[in-house]
């Protein structure tokens, strides 16, 4: 037969019991796998369960072959709404993830397809799928079960009725048009062409059991008649419905003991399977031409129909027979040559005999019958996944496709008696696999209910090929799942993983692993409960303290040339929108090698820090990996060492008969090696301790090799050659000090290690010209590199590009912790390596979210293949027909077993057990809200301009960030919400917003992590849920565009006065504490009772723009309002947008209108408009209103120039009560710094009142005393006071203001005084019974350092005292002070 | 000296390089990939060929016979052709 005739497999897709995919599927096949189990309870509910079944809804049995009963389905990678998902029909979406993948396998997903000639064609049976039974129970289920309660139980109101129906609707799922187009059954193929662009003929055929052959059949038609090229041929089961089951129960043909057997003598039946099989298919001669793999040729198709057969139920061996010569015809083939036959192999005894008898008509008996060529294998992989029905033959087809792909005679399961007819025929049951040697023809059998029968022969193309190493690392797999949880101790973490956690946590305590599954997740715990660091070995990574966490370094390493260069960087590419290099394969080629290995760093460069978000301490190079590091860190423009490399002539870099050998010691041993072998050979690499490279004239290079060998050192001759880094390359290399010249250098942003100094790289352009010289010709000293990066606190390398980096650091680091890992592995797809780097890095406590690397982690959907009974819980609150209730009626509708009503909902396949009212189903499942959860980090390293929205301004320059207190804005947080929840629905908008509600500050000094949590309303599928946890939440609607905006509502000021301060006033004399980032008032037209006018201006900052709005509610009480000024925002009832947010720079009009002043709140609504139309509206903008008076108001603004303490001459009195104050740590905040504020949380908190009111009053009186010296204004931050060893009633003032400034303090019931002076001083407040002579004295005893009782006052002259003590010469002068109700005594000398 | 004797060596060996002491975690068997399924780095792999020889003695100059092997015969290296090599050369049969 020509190759115009063969059809060519050149891909394959597949989804069956016990296989997501091909390869796992073949793996099964091979080591024969048995796939069948029960049923979940969700699938088929126990209660149909019966051995002895003959009712129609009972069934013989609940084994059978099942895929998950929820699969995920990454619903964006197919551009499919997420939230569609949950009404379509499961079939749709997995036939056309298998469809895609099995075009992958074809290499035409990207790229070279002729979609306009490309078809889909798939069988299909019309049953009930889990789309259709929740159709049905929407659309007819709820109506039949209303209307049997009403015919039963007449006095049941409508609305009772209303309600149950309601319940038991909500309970079958969602549905709207846009799930109805989806439940059409020809869907499976008409979305696969639809979602992959493909324009050939698209539909789906039922021909039972036999659909999937005859899709084929009719796709090797469509290619042989050259009106299609490509072809997606195969077959779709995924339903595993009581009704299905009931049929296959009523007609005998399901298994009562749970085995299928097929061709085994004990076989009673069948057992149901499910799965998708697709194949993609091209004419042998296009195929070649193409180049493109082929795994098997189909040679013959055929198809024939039982015609008028007794039954059509029963099958019959001459429609079997005249099939399957009708597609040896069509091969031109013997069928002696038949080596596998695939059977139907149903394990029902009268099907198997008939093809048994089929077999021996066409194929010939061993009986003497018919000639005989030795005997050939028969099997049925119905024996492991079950009966597929419609699909069944595409996954027979694909068996026999890869068995002689691979040249294995697969096994079949559970033939130990084969049926004695069988040992009539030329076929015996496969036992185990064995070798298949040729010629490997093997034939298809697809038998349908009916009468109609098909047949494939298939051929091997070439040699057998060995199995695809079947991904045995879980880290291979791109698909896994992944678990990333932060805890802060080991047991707080086994405490998340016993939650079932996933993702999440905070603390620098952390696990990551690819494919939690329980196995794996019992290792995990295993690790965890040891507490010891594991670094990636088997997927997982685990550390307590994570080393980037407590402030180790990362370094990105550029590796240089190795042997073997096979990068796959599509995936990753394609993954995160980045360009892709183009890179040379593997090569001998130094130079392409070369180019490739710069590409593939540059572009890993890319992945990790435009792509993830990281960013490298540092970089260094392995040899050619510091070029690439030059690139990366800015020294030298990518296009200039492009072109250089460009330029670069084959050989440019070798040097004649010189060779590189791979030694397993250290450089002393090496050393003592080629001690005496002179300079044609030398040291180039000291790579680590257990490895050197040598580099030497061929004679040299051999003697040593022996020499090391003798040794017992390891040695091997590496295949490429150049001289590198020794002096054997000193004479090639001028040509490069020309080309150095010629290249411009600017400083490194990120600095550049060299392996070549063991340095930083030289910002002076002419030195780093001098050092890529030395880097040809001098030794690479990578391990002194490694070691000397350590010293300097690096802890993490990655190894940006392929090669043995990882294995030095490692060699060299070993016993001390670090992490070495790469970003590209030739072992697996770039995405799932990079997917190991970011759970590497998250577990060493890198802010970094592994689920970047994971297809689909934010559109990836759940889908459910369960339908299981609706179950309606709580009791029935009856309304009543009328007026009461009738007689008889109980409230709570109990009824009895065998209730006629109970009966009759039973059997319109509903159970009410208790009557309506709030539905709780197990079929929550099914609508399961989705969530979607993000971390992230925030401090004013990751945000600079949150430095702008600190509520304590301090003097300018102030280092202590935590002083400023920094705090994320409500509406940042209101964006970051907002960002979250756009996420979760690419390529929609916010247009609403509900109840912002902020629920306490967001500080971000230190650093902070958040969790954001989005999560479906059930109720409302275009509302998101959404909630920074802890912080604030929202609910968010989104919409594919912004709403019509409506003409502006609120009214024009009534008694519009100008406003006191103008704009930049208020930021000046800083009415609001808003630094230049969040300054967005640019002017404040109008104020009034009600309200006020004002511009604001588009910034830049998260949140500023609607911050900006809020300041002048602010404002507004500032200008109006005597107490209670200081107010923040704690929520917002409501905001609209109607437009796009304008670009920065744009000037928006605001209106402010006051809804409300209470005493502890003020509410406001506001509207923004841009040029007379409204851009957002916001409804009840609510600040919350803290106690204060204009006092503290100014301390809160302008602090260097207040003072809270009452002043009076030098004495400086605090007093609690006498201020309105929002709270101590408002207090604590505006007076102490850091060390301060840790000093007094230390305290305790029955001491923190005294601590703090002692500070109050110190630091006000020095600062009087300053200001009298005539010192600048001085913040109270700026001033430490420290206590004195043993004296409570001194304060020291920590270093720059003298060191004989001394302050005294003493304290009464919630009042604090003090007085600093240029010398020793004292004070003391007069306690309850205290006179002036007796408080006097306590003062100059203070002083003086002796008790009271031994002091006398000697002089008198108003309220100066002289005290001296009793027989001594030492006295004091006191000034008593009346300070209000307070009575001071202060000394004076 | 039988197979299985040799392959609990090994494992013992490859444990102690990959410091895995997750109590029964390491599973060797004659299948198993030094590359694919252990992640070894050509490093470890070093490492390992002294380790071996180390405890096998000079006639198992397992070193000299990884040396000759080429880059990719290393790569697919699994632990049955250690276990083969060991037992060819104590058995003195030629390496």
């Amino acid at each position: 037969m020509s190759t115009e005739h063969d059809v060519a497999v050149i891909g394959l897709g597949a989804l069956f019991p016990g296989a997501r995919d091909v390869d796992a599927y073949w793996q099964n096949i091979a080591q024969g796998h048995d796939a069948i189990t029960e049923a979940s309870p969700q699938r088929l509910d126990r209660r149909f369960l019966d051995p002895d079944a003959v009712a129609v809804d009972r069934l013989a049995t609940v084994r059978g072959g099942f895929v998950p009963d929820e699969m995920p389905f990454d619903a964006g990678a197919f551009g499919i709404m997420p939230v569609t998902v949950a009404g379509s029909e499961p079939d749709q979406l997995f036939a056309l993830e298998i469809a895609a993948r099995c075009l992958d396998d074809a290499g035409y997903l990207h790229r070279g397809l002729d979609r306009a000639r490309t078809a889909v064609i798939l069988g299909r049976g019309g049953y009930l799928t889990p789309g259709m039974v929740r159709l049905g129970r929407k659309a007819r289920e709820g109506e039949q079960l209303v209307g049997i309660l009403q015919s039963l139980l007449p006095d049941v109101g409508e609305d009772d009725l209303r309600r149950v129906k309601a319940a038991f609707s909500a309970a079958a799922g969602s549905y709207g048009p846009d799930t109805a187009i989806g439940l059409v059954p020809n869907l499976a193929a008409s979305r696969v062409a639809n979602r992959l662009d493909l324009q050939g003929p698209a539909y789906t055929v039922d021909a039972a059991c036999a659909s999937a052959l005859i899709a084929v059949e009719h796709a090797v038609r469509e290619l042989r008649s050259g009106r299609c090229e490509l072809v997606l041929a195969g077959g779709v089961h995924l339903t595993q419905d009581v009704t299905f089951w009931s049929v296959f129960t009523q007609l005998g043909a399901l298994s009562r003991t749970g085995m299928i057997r097929p061709l085994d003598q004990r076989a009673d039946g069948l057992l149901i399977g499910e799965g998708i099989g697709i194949l993609a298919l091209k004419r042998l001669d296009r195929a070649l031409a193409a180049d493109d793999r082929i795994y098997a040729v189909l040679k013959g198709t055929g198809s024939a129909s039982d015609g008028r057969a007794a039954t059509v139920m029963v099958p019959r061996v001459d429609g079997q027979v005249l099939a399957m010569q009708r597609a040896w015809a069509d091969a031109g083939l013997d069928p002696a040559t038949v080596g596998l036959v695939e059977a139907h192999g149903t394990g029902t005894p009268a099907g198997d005999a008939a093809e048994i008898e089929t077999l021996a008509r066409v194929f010939g008996r061993c009986d003497g019958l018919g000639p005989l060529q030795g005997r050939a294998g028969i099997g049925s992989v119905k024996s492991m996944i079950g009966h597929t029905m419609p699909a069944a033959g595409a996954a027979g087809l694909i068996k026999a496709v890869l068995a002689a792909y691979h040249g294995v005679l697969p096994p079949t399961l559970h033939c130990e008696q084969p049926r004695p007819l069988l040992k009539q025929t030329r076929f015996a049951p496969i036992v185990s696999a064995a070798p298949w040697t040729s010629p490997r023809i093997a034939a298809v059998n697809a038998f349908g209910f009916g009468g109609i029968n098909a047949h494939v022969v298939v051929a091997a193309h070439g040699e057998p090929v060995q199995p695809r190493r079947p991904s045995r690392s879980v880290t291979d797999r791109a698909d896994a799942e992944i678990l990333a949880l932060a805890a802060a101790d080991p047991e707080a973490l086994l405490l998340a993983l016993d939650a079932g956690r996933r993702r999440g946590g905070t603390g620098l305590c952390r696990l990551a692993l690819v494919d939690p599954s329980p196995e794996r997740l019992a290792r995990a715990r295993r690790i965890v409960a040891r507490g010891r660091p594991w670094t990636g070995r088997g997927g997982i990574w685990f550390r307590d303290g994570g080393l980037l966490g407590q402030g180790g370094k990362l370094a990105f390493v550029f590796p240089g040339i190795e042997v073997d260069f096979s990068p796959e960087i599509h995936s990753v590419a394609h993954h995160l929108g980045l360009p892709a290099p183009r890179l040379p394969r593997n090569s001998d080629d130094v130079e392409r090698t070369g180019i490739g290995v710069v590409s593939l760093g540059r572009f890993l460069d890319r992945v990790l820090t435009e792509g993830c978000g990281l960013q490298p301490d540092l970089y260094a190079g392995h040899s050619v990996g510091e070029w690439t590091g030059m690139i990366a860190s800015g020294i030298v423009p990518g296009e200039e060492i492009d072109a250089f490399l460009e330029r670069l002539p084959r050989g440019q870099l070798a040097v004649p008969g010189v060779l590189f050998a791979a030694a397993g010691c250290g450089v002393e041993v090496a050393g003592e090696v080629i001690a005496d072998l002179g300079p044609e050979i030398a040291v180039s690499h000291d790579n680590c301790p257990k490895q050197v490279v040598l580099c030497g004239q061929q004679g040299e290079i051999e003697i040593a090799r022996q020499r090391l060998l003798d040794r017992g050192v390891f040695c091997q001759i590496l295949p490429f050659r150049s001289g590198f880094h020794s002096p054997l390359f000193n004479d090639y290399v001028e040509p490069h000090r020309g080309y150095a010249a010629s290249l411009s250098f600017g400083p490194a942003r990120i600095p550049l290690h060299s392996a070549t100094t063991v340095g930083i790289y030289p910002d002076d352009p002419d030195a780093v010209r001098s050092l890529i010289i030395d880097h040809l010709v001098q030794p690479l000293r990578f391990r002194e590199l490694i070691a000397s990066l350590y010293e300097d606190g690096v802890r993490v390398f990655v190894q940006l590009g392929q090669g043995s980096v990882p294995g030095f650091v490692s060699d060299t680091l070993a016993g001390a912790d670090h992490l070495a890992i790469t970003a590209s592995d030739p072992r697996r797809s770039g995405l799932a390596q990079l997917r190991s780097v970011l759970l590497a890095l998250f577990v060493e406590g890198a802010e970094v979210d592994p689920w970047l690397a994971v297809r689909g982690s934010d559109t990836r959907v759940p889908v459910s293949l369960v339908t299981p009974l609706i179950r309606v819980e709580g009791s029935l609150q009856r309304s009543g027909p009328g007026p009461g209730p009738g007689p008889g009626l109980e409230p709570g509708l109990d009824l009895d077993g065998d209730d006629p009503l109970r009966v009759a909902l039973a059997e319109a396949g509903a159970e009410l057990l208790r009557g309506p009212g709030e539905v709780v189903s197990a079929l929550r499942r099914t609508q399961r809200p989705t969530r979607w959860v993000h971390q992230r980090r925030l401090s004013v390293i990751d945000v600079p301009a949150l430095i702008d929205h600190s509520f304590f301004p301090q003097a300018p320059g102030w280092p202590v960030v935590s002083d400023l207190d920094p705090v994320v804005p409500m509406t940042m947080t209101l964006a970051m919400l907002c960002e979250a929840a756009v996420r979760a629905r690419p390529g929609s908008v916010v247009v609403e917003v509900e109840q912002l509600k902020a629920m306490r500050w967001l500080r971000v000094e230190p650093a902070v992590s958040v969790e954001i949590v989005v999560a479906c309303d059930p109720r409302d599928p275009d509302v998101r849920v959404a909630e920074v946890v802890g912080y604030a939440s929202a609910r968010i609607r989104l919409a594919g565009s912004w709403p019509d905006a409506p003409a502006p509502g609120l009214e024009p000021l009534s008694d519009p006065q100008p406003s006191p301060q103008t704009a930049a006033q208020m930021y000046a004399e800083r009415w609001m504490f808003h630094g230049p980032a969040y300054q967005g008032v640019v002017e404040l037209i109008a104020v009034d009772r009600g309200g006020l006018d004002g511009r604001i201006e588009v910034l830049d900052a998260p949140g500023a723009l609607m911050d900006a709005a809020g300041q002048l509610v602010g404002y507004w009480l500032l200008a109006t309002q005597q107490i209670d000024q200081l107010a923040l925002p704690v929520g917002v009832e409501r905001i609209r947008w109607f437009a796009d947010k304008p670009p920065v720079g744009t000037l928006l009009d605001c209106r402010l209108r006051v809804r409300a002043l209470r005493p502890t709140e003020i509410v406001a609504d506001l509207e923004l408009s841009l040029e007379g139309r409204l851009w957002c509206t916001l409804e009840a903008w609510t600040d919350h209103r803290f106690t204060s008076d204009v006092e503290m108001c100014r301390v809160m603004r302008l602090p260097e120039h207040s003072f809270l303490a009452w002043i009076d001459g030098s004495v400086a009195l605090f007093d609690e009560h006498a201020r309105r104050a929002p709270s101590r740590d408002w207090l604590m905040r505006r007076y102490l710094g850091e060390a301060e504020r840790g000093a007094m949380l230390a305290a305790g908190p029955r001491r923190q009142r005294a601590f703090l009111d002692d500070r109050i009053a110190a630091k006000d009186a020095v600062r009087v005393l300053l200001a009298q010296e005539g010192i600048a204004p001085v913040f109270p931050a700026q001033l430490q006071l420290l206590d004195v060893p043993d004296d409570p009633h001194q304060l020291r003032v920590r270093s720059g203001y003298g060191d004989d400034l001394q302050v005294a303090v003493d304290r009464g019931e919630h009042v604090s005084v003090a007085v600093a002076r240029r010398g020793p001083v004292a004070v003391a407040l007069a306690r309850g019974g205290e006179d002036r002579a007796q408080v006097a004295c306590r003062a100059a005893g203070l002083l003086l350092q002796c008790p009271a009782v031994d002091l006398d006052v000697v002089e008198e002259q108003e309220q100066r005292l002289r005290i001296r003590g009793q027989g001594v010469d030492h006295e004091a002068l006191v000034q008593l002070q009346q300070i209000g109700e307070h009575l001071v005594a202060w000394t004076m000398s | 000296m039988t197979r299985a004797e040799i392959l609990d060596a090994l494992t013992q060996i490859v444990s102690e390089i990959l410091a895995d002491d997750l109590e029964g975690d390491l599973h060797l068997t004659m299948e198993t990939s030094f590359s694919h399924d252990l992640e070894l780095e050509s490093i470890e792999l070093v490492a390992l060929a002294e380790a071996v020889q180390a405890r096998y003695g000079a006639h198992v100059d397992f070193v000299a016979w990884l040396s000759e092997l080429q880059l990719d015969q290393i790569i697919e290296l699994t632990v049955g052709d250690v276990v083969d090599y060991v037992l060819r050369a104590s058995s003195g049969a030629p390496g």
